[in-house]
């Protein structure tokens, strides 16, 4: 489907100059939002996974130019996140370490991240690639608060959005992070 | 300082004093609160008026603070979360873990 209208920024070199953009950002998906009665909800839950989305950024990114494009579209919004820096690394509950780009033989599989008494993070690996990011709550909850872990950023994104993707594209070696909130 | 100490009726209340909790003070934060810990406080409230924006990393702050509060047998309460701050920890379920009340008071009327 079209996007009906795009917006799109490049992340300063420089985190301590994150925020200004960041508010900026915002500026404009409720400008761009302005008629819908969905702009509060949006507005809200793209404060977290920009942000979280960037803080990944500049931990993994390098110096690598980091881009953030807001897509709009009837149904919704698109949260994208480029950058040319090291393509994806996931390590495993289970030890093993999946590393981007991937042979096929990992497609179609469902991996787990991680797990606590909480929540269960787990990546399904598409059948082209893709790895799509799927929280769970876990059930019967534990409420053992010893064993929580403390790494909430995928699960904070993952939990905020319709679908969490990402993907690397191998051709321009871009690693591209595709968040999407529908309009509920 | 990330966190204002004042001592009543045996608790320590502790209100964050940055609006935005964040990568930015998050490892200063845990370092203060684990002191509080290790100077024997037992009974710490994490005031969050002053609050109006929290992150993951802030977020595992927390959550290494109350391991360490578990291990030297200390309670963490936190209380006056904005309310967009309250839906994130709901939906990450942290809040079947961390004691969160509406205010000091009523944290403290509540052992």
């Amino acid at each position: 489907m079209d996007t009906t209208q795009q917006i799109q920024f490049k992340l300063p070199a420089d985190p301590s100059r994150f925020n200004p953009l960041l508010e900026q950002i915002l500026a404009d998906i409720d400008s761009s939002l302005s008629d819908s009665p969905h702009a509060i909800n949006i507005r809200k839950k793209s404060r977290w996974i920009i942000t979280e989305l960037i803080t990944n950024g500049y931990k993994h990114s390098g110096e690598a130019e980091i881009i953030i494009r807001i897509e709009f579209y009837p149904y919704g919004v698109h949260i994208i996140k480029e950058d040319t820096g090291s393509p994806l690394t996931l390590s495993l509950s289970d030890g093993e370490v999946l590393s981007w780009p991937i042979g096929h033989e990992h497609y179609n599989r469902v991996v787990n991240i991680s797990h606590d008494p909480l929540n269960i993070l787990n990546a399904h690996i598409e059948p082209d690639g893709d790895v799509c990011f799927i929280v769970r709550e876990k059930q019967p909850t534990d409420h053992d608060a010893t064993k929580v872990n403390e790494h909430f950023g995928l699960i904070i994104i993952a939990s905020l959005c319709n679908s969490f993707k990402y993907r690397f594209d191998k051709d321009e070696g871009r690693n591209i992070f595709i968040s999407i909130i529908n309009f509920d | 300082m990330i966190l204002d100490n004042k001592d009543q009726n045996g608790f320590t209340i502790s209100t964050i004093t940055v609006a935005e909790a964040s990568v930015r003070n998050a490892e200063e934060f845990k370092q203060e609160l684990f002191g509080l810990i290790d100077t024997g406080q037992k009974q710490i409230i994490l005031n969050f008026e002053k609050v109006g924006y929290i992150d993951s990393s802030f977020l595992g702050s927390m959550v290494a603070g109350l391991k360490h509060a578990i291990t030297k047998g200390a309670e963490i309460y936190l209380v006056c979360l904005k309310s967009d701050i309250y839906d994130l920890l709901t939906l990450i379920r942290m809040n079947k873990v961390f004691k969160i009340y509406n205010t000091p008071e009523e944290a403290i009327q509540s052992i």
